[in-house]
């Protein structure tokens, strides 16, 4: 995997779409999701089943927002929209118990070539979101000097959804002992949860903190100047019992794409389950359809 | 679709064999102390049968695998008398058997030979997942120095250890290991337990179609996982829970929950997961 993290690659000759997970702060690039990897792999549907799934890994220990937005502009242009032909195949020339396959078997390959996607979708939770909305922010802004040209880069073509973001900062509050009465299922999750406020790195990212408000300010003054640019504006799902960032939109996500979900904490708010498939169906449809 | 099953294997195994066994057999190779040896020896051991496991359901090809196995398994088998005499108890009973047939008999891997699965395919996306939550894990530094710290060391050291507030270098499974550090890495090994309690649940509430199948699967899964954090040890329990007070008053404390209700809640899981590889086939 270029840059850390890991992937899941459909076996689908027809494969068109790349989705790229960005999880939040104290965050595990794959167990952030629950078993949304696994259903999604399973989903015989059109639109999984033509899928790549990335989950970036990063360190977020010191919460550096723009060298995370960097990161993840990196990890983009890396697989979008040519991802390099080695995470695909590779020679069995090149490893010692291969070679006895040889010249039967020359190359591994996951699904046949070329290898490219046309569509790219951005997927964050917490403050994965905020990281996704400064790299859009980052990449778009070079061109702002000259309005009148369409922005030409790839990131236009993104889709972005964003499971309870931190775009409007981390705002901890409301913890109480009511919030461990759940079941054992939940109880690891709700004791990490608590165990995060004690960070002081969230500081950082309060609701009126510069990392968090520029965002904003660059994000829907971009949208005034290119409005039809889609990466813009968000799709937003935010659980019911949202405790640790601010929810709320921009001014550039639009009311009917913003979702809050019954009964859903800030970590369970991603995590689809058999009996919660809304991640799944958000992700591919966004809000309006869910 | 693309006919891909002889690919998909080699691939699948290329993965195994650079996400799993390449770090475990540097940790081996660079091992400087004889604990640090019989450490990565262990998750030599567990990397053996993952992929004997893998074999057993057909996530694996057999044939491909024994070539893999063939390159990579040298020093285990043939230094596997020495080291189960030493830490045979950590790991489950039918290891040290299973290793000495294939090699009495000469097979690069031995299968279990206790039970058959009627409909294995089900558990590949659980073998999947599982085997990818150990695979990370043990890229965990902190979380294995602590599993390590915790299995191998003397009470006396861990002691010692707890004792310091600032990077120490007195351990060989940590180039800096300390009190705060391994507290710290309480939460993460915390997650890992449950992550595996809650695959066990999830095999578990699908077990309608072949009871036995799930049964055995989860027992296997459970003989893997469970000799990194083998709370059968004295040593283990004992440290593993003052490790989590600690936990409780650094992160915890005054967040409404009291410490009496964290250690419950924290028991029901370790009993719930973190039950040895002895008791695997008798719970539940």
């Amino acid at each position: 995997m270029p840059l850390g993290g890991s992937a899941r690659l459909s076996p689908d000759a027809g494969t068109d779409t790349a989705i790229v997970f960005v999880h939040g702060f104290k965050g595990h690039h794959l167990k952030t999701w629950g078993k949304l990897p696994e259903m999604a792999c399973a989903d015989e549907s059109q639109f999984w089943r033509k899928a790549d799934l990335y989950f970036l890994g990063y360190e977020v220990e010191r919460l550096h927002v723009d060298s995370s937005a960097h990161k993840l502009s990196e990890y983009v242009s890396s697989i979008f929209p040519e991802p390099p032909a080695s995470m695909f195949e590779r020679s069995l020339d090149q490893y010692d118990w291969t070679r006895t396959l040889l010249p039967r078997l020359s190359v591994a390959r996951i699904r046949p070539g070329p290898y490219s996607y046309s569509k790219l979708f951005l997927v964050g939770h917490s403050l994965g979101g905020l990281i996704i909305r400064r790299f859009i922010a980052d990449k778009l802004q070079l061109f702002a000097a000259n309005p009148q040209i369409d922005p030409d880069t790839p990131v236009r073509l993104a889709t972005i959804r964003l499971f309870a973001p931190a775009h409007l900062g981390f705002s901890p509050s409301g913890w109480t002992g009511v919030a461990f009465h759940v079941s054992q299922e939940l109880w690891i999750g709700r004791i990490l949860e608590a165990a995060m406020y004690r960070y002081r790195a969230y500081s950082h990212l309060r609701p009126n903190s510069h990392a968090v408000t520029e965002v904003r300010q660059i994000t829907e003054h971009l949208a005034s100047l290119y409005p039809s640019i889609g990466p813009l504006s968000a799709h937003l799902l935010w659980g019911d019992e949202e405790q640790v960032v601010e929810s709320g939109r921009y001014a550039c996500d639009l009311a009917t794409n913003e979702h809050y979900e019954p009964q859903k904490s800030h970590k369970d708010i991603c995590k689809p389950t058999s009996f919660y498939k809304l991640p799944l169906n958000f992700i591919e449809l966004g809000v309006p359809f869910v | 679709m693309f006919p891909l099953s002889e690919e998909t294997d080699v691939l699948k195994l290329l993965h195994f064999d650079e996400a799993y066994l390449t770090p475990v057999r540097q940790r081996f190779r660079k091992a400087r102390t004889n604990r640090a040896r019989a450490f990565a020896l262990g998750e030599l051991l567990e990397a053996y049968f993952w992929l004997a496991l893998g074999v057993e359901i057909g996530y694996y090809g057999e044939s491909s695998t024994k070539l893999l196995a063939a390159a990579r398994f040298v020093e285990l088998l043939s230094e596997s008398t020495e080291f189960f005499g030493t830490y045979g108890f950590l790991f489950a009973p039918d290891f040290e058997l299973r290793i000495q047939t294939a090699k009495n008999q000469k097979q690069v891997l031995q299968k279990a030979e206790d039970y058959t699965f009627v409909n294995p395919t089900r558990f590949h996306s659980w073998f999947q997942r599982a085997l990818g939550l150990e695979i990370e894990s043990l890229h965990d530094r902190p979380l294995t120095a602590l599993f390590a710290t915790l299995a191998f060391l003397a009470p006396t050291e861990i002691e010692a250890l707890l004792s310091v507030d600032r990077r120490t270098r007195h351990n060989e499974f940590s180039t800096y290991l300390s009190g705060p550090r391994l507290t710290n890495t309480f939460g993460i090994s915390m997650s890992h337990l449950e992550s595996f309690a809650v695959l066990d649940r999830d095999i578990s509430s699908h077990s309608d179609e072949n009871p036995e199948d799930s049964f055995f699967f989860r027992a296997r899964i459970r003989q893997l996982t469970r000799w990194r954090l083998n709370l059968r040890s004295q040593t283990v329990k004992h440290f593993y829970q003052i490790i989590g007070d600690r936990f409780f008053g650094s992160r915890i404390e005054g967040l409404g929950l009291s410490i009496d209700s964290f250690r419950d809640s924290l028991t029901n899981l370790l009993n719930e997961w973190g039950l040895t590889h002895e008791s695997s086939l008798a719970a539940r």
